[in-house]
């Protein structure tokens, strides 16, 4: 089964923009991607779109402002790995032979404030006032400490480097540098979390295009192969949003199910991984995520931000685009803006951000309920 | 004069969930939290089900859980939580909160009654029932919460 290719790349900033319709932001992003591929909208033959947030029909609502080319438009949910989700279910449209060209869109346009609690949460867990997000990622912190000696500290750090590389994304919600006085004095949300350890909601698009390799000529002349993209669901126990009960049953965290089998299909290890963009919904996740990819033992993760490892500049530099702490989370959108800025890394279009000589990406996203995609992309 | 008179309607108790309480409701201090045990893995899950949520085997039975366990992990909530939350006092942090393990190794998450300083991972915790919140018709909502076991006697 050959792999797909990745023809086309579009993004739409992240961030706020008042009243402009998800519709326009979406269309931005393909329209973007579309000018990447060589292509216009009729040469996309199945499109799927991620969003979470937004109404029914939304990809269609989207789609349409470019035309009804009668193709098929599907909308995927799975969180905070939506777009992850959605990237494979249109490789899959590809490799299985059925379409030459498939578009892989996510976007979202975030109410303010507090996301609504009834879409990840039972209505009991809403009464009861027992949904804050960042309580799960708080007490996955905590245990951890208990467990490793992990410190605040080193939670703090990564924060601190993606604030740094954020400056220098042009697409990027939040580009101010902090201090670590800053970070380490911030508002505490949930101890020992504090506000600028933590990412917030906002807007913005992302879109991919997937070809066949059969195909892939007309369209690039920098393509990229789409070498594995595995999603996975949790399997218990799982700590994170939005569960209330667990049971330690031994089973590996899903994230390194996710990656064991992307790191096979694709024929690499995490040594080969050049640069990767992972999930930071909380700086402690990026933390928990470099164990749980196989990028240092478990409990190590630490001494991996302690040594440098994860900046730009270091062994395997992680989150150059300044990570959901800097871009935000719009939910359905962010998994796909860590394959755009992936692709900008393999084809060395990143700037002052660039990893030099990156040839392997890795993008992982993490989503509430026990979601996880891990997609690895060669040049 | 024609007023009319409103016939108060008794106020009931109901659990914060189906599922989730042994019954009776009275007395209140005989209420045991409901989980469901898997005869193929072993794992138990708060809450009545149909499957094993670890396992997927149909063969599943649901037992009254212990009252009493340890802090797994804990935080302490600093704001208060997004609305629709419905409990009758004003939401006041700080708040603190923790993932429970109890004695048939269930996990679940809890309030703790306690300061934030007592919150510490091994604690030993006991579950109370409580007024949770006002539900629509008026009716008080029995919630589960845990506390710190009272050392020696009264």
């Amino acid at each position: 089964m050959d792999n797909a290719i990745i023809a086309g790349v579009g993004i739409h900033p992240f961030g706020r923009f008042g009243d402009k319709p998800y519709t326009e932001i979406g269309r931005d992003a393909v329209s973007m991607a579309l000018k990447d591929a060589n292509m216009d909208f009729r040469d996309i033959q199945a499109a799927f779109v991620s969003r979470m947030y937004l109404p029914a029909t939304s990809g269609v609502k989207t789609l349409s402002t470019l035309g009804r080319t009668a193709i098929p438009i599907v909308d995927v949910e799975a969180a905070c790995a939506g777009g992850g989700a959605c990237l494979r279910q249109a490789t899959t449209a590809i490799v299985s032979g059925m379409y030459d060209v498939v578009l892989a869109l996510g976007v979202e346009k975030m109410p303010r404030g507090f996301m609504d609690p009834r879409q990840l949460y039972d209505l009991w867990q809403c009464h009861a006032g027992l949904t804050q997000n960042p309580m799960y990622w708080a007490m996955n912190a905590r245990r951890h400490m208990y467990n490793y000696g992990t410190t605040i500290e080193q939670i703090g750090k990564i924060a601190f480097k993606n604030h740094k590389n954020g400056v220098n994304n042009p697409y990027a919600m939040f580009r101010k540098a902090m201090t670590m006085e800053e970070i380490m004095n911030s508002a505490m949300v949930c101890d020992p979390i504090r506000l600028y350890m933590i990412c917030a909601p906002d807007e913005g698009a992302a879109a991919i295009i997937l070809v066949s390799p059969k195909v892939a000529k007309r369209y690039t002349s920098k393509p990229l192969i789409l070498a594995s993209c595995s999603h996975r669901v949790s399997a218990i126990p799982f700590y994170n949003v939005a569960y209330y009960t667990n049971y330690e049953t031994g089973n590996p965290p899903i994230t390194t199910t996710s990656a064991r089998e992307a790191y096979e299909k694709a024929g690499v290890g995490p040594e080969d991984i050049n640069c990767a963009e992972i999930q930071d919904t909380d700086a402690f996740c990026e933390l928990e995520h470099y164990e749980q990819l196989l990028f240092c033992k478990e409990g190590e993760g630490g001494k991996l931000i302690d040594d440098g490892i994860t900046e730009i500049g270091g062994r395997l530099p992680v989150n150059m685009s300044g990570g959901l702490i800097c871009k935000g989370e719009p939910v359905g959108a962010s998994g796909l803006g860590m394959i755009f800025e992936i692709c900008l890394q393999l084809r060395g279009e990143s700037g002052p951000r660039q990893v030099e000589g990156a040839k392997v990406g890795l993008a992982q996203s993490y989503g509430s309920m026990g979601h996880v995609t891990v997609t690895i992309i060669k040049k | 004069m024609g007023d009319t008179i409103e016939k108060a309607t008794p106020k009931k108790e109901v659990p914060f969930a189906l599922g989730f309480l042994t019954e009776p409701l009275i007395p209140r201090d005989n209420i045991r939290l409901l989980g469901t045990k898997c005869l193929d893995c072993g794992a138990v899950l708060l809450g009545s089900r149909k499957s094993c949520e670890a396992c997927a085997s149909l063969k599943v039975e649901v037992i009254p859980l212990s009252r009493t366990g340890q802090i797994w992990s804990h935080t302490v909530m600093r704001y208060v939580p997004p609305w629709p939350f419905a409990t009758p006092n004003p939401y006041e942090p700080p708040i603190p909160v923790a993932w429970v393990k109890l004695s048939e190794g269930i996990q679940l998450i809890s309030f703790i009654k306690c300061e934030p300083e007592e919150l510490e991972i091994g604690l030993p915790v006991e579950m109370v029932i409580e007024k949770g919140w006002e539900d629509g018709e008026g009716n008080d909502v029995l919630m589960y919460k845990f506390q710190p076991v009272k050392r020696g006697g009264k």
